[in-house]
């Protein structure tokens, strides 16, 4: 647990980052929130982008996701697409969408999980095909 | 529909879906399963359910079960494609509306808009999580590890990596029955 997790340290950070985010961290950061988002990436693109990165306000960040939520399609995809643009244009969009989606796309293709039997992770009801 | 290009089809297929997809992935998995298992016959029932478990199961957003799909019934060039057919038409869409409601800046009403869909898009995350909460908390334990959870992650700033862990460990030991 980092020493920073006491209750007060919840409070909005008042002060946002001081420059945009380019095109690598973008995309660095939705990859990173992406591999750590096990049954979703909200809570994760939550974290990053208004407490460690400080890229939006509690209230702009609030904004934006209901908008996507609104919006058709997976919410936390359009997210990135929304986001990415407001600081570096539709490159600034892609890139964080690339970085969502990138890596896991990735993993799932390469450990071949078409066959759930030949994961080691796999889930309990999959069973032998017959 | 075009049975002689499966990679056509998916592409069609999961494209139009999405633009239907109000509210999530989640939402569209009912449809998903009725297009793949029933319409297509790209999957048995079986096998949408384990590519639905592995696709929770998985880093990344819940909507890559598509990308499994795709993978079934296409390989590598079948994943990318569903992936992007479900995934990019939306994203640009979103982010056209967003561009529109920004540039309008003369305008008041769509701070106004945008600022009244936060209540909205809360009050249907809570329902949901209540909905989830309701079917699969059946033992005192499972109710416990829920609320337990709510607490830490609204009070502290704990990553929410432990809480997952910590929910694991709790499972494996078979505590959740």
């Amino acid at each position: 647990m980092p020493p920073d997790s006491s209750p007060a340290a919840i409070a909005a950070p008042d002060s946002l980052a001081p420059t945009p985010p380019s095109l690598i961290a973008l995309f660095v950061a939705f990859a990173k929130m992406s591999l750590a988002g096990f049954g979703g990436v909200l809570v994760f693109a939550r974290r990053a982008i208004v407490e460690q990165h400080r890229w939006m306000t509690a209230d702009e960040f609030n904004e934006t996701f209901a908008l996507c939520h609104f919006l058709p399609g997976p919410n936390i995809v359009n997210l990135t697409m929304v986001f990415g643009s407001r600081f570096r244009g539709i490159a600034g969009g892609i890139a964080a969408f690339a970085g969502l989606l990138g890596p896991p796309v990735v993993i799932m293709t390469m450990r071949g999980c078409h066959c759930p039997r030949c994961c080691w992770w796999r889930p309990r009801s999959a069973s032998p095909s017959p | 529909m075009n049975d002689g290009n499966p990679i056509l089809t998916l592409a069609l297929t999961f494209g139009v879906m999405s633009l239907f997809a109000v509210g999530g992935a989640n939402s569209a998995i009912p449809e998903m399963h009725r297009v793949a298992v029933d319409v297509h016959h790209w999957l048995t029932d079986k096998q949408f359910a384990d590519v639905f478990a592995i696709s929770q199961l998985s880093p990344g957003p819940n909507v890559l079960i598509v990308t499994l799909i795709g993978y079934t019934v296409g390989g590598l060039g079948g994943a990318l494609v569903a992936t992007v057919a479900m995934c990019l038409p939306t994203a640009l869409l979103a982010y056209g509306v967003s561009r529109f409601l920004n540039r309008s800046s003369h305008a008041r009403w769509p701070s106004i808009l945008q600022a009244s869909l936060v209540p909205l898009s809360i009050g249907l995350m809570a329902a949901s999580a209540l909905v989830l909460a309701e079917t699969s908390d059946r033992t005192w334990a499972a109710i416990l590890v829920t609320g337990a959870a709510a607490v830490l992650a609204a009070s502290t700033r704990l990553n929410p990596l432990w809480l997952l862990l910590a929910g694991g460990c709790v499972g494996f030991m078979g505590l959740l029955g």
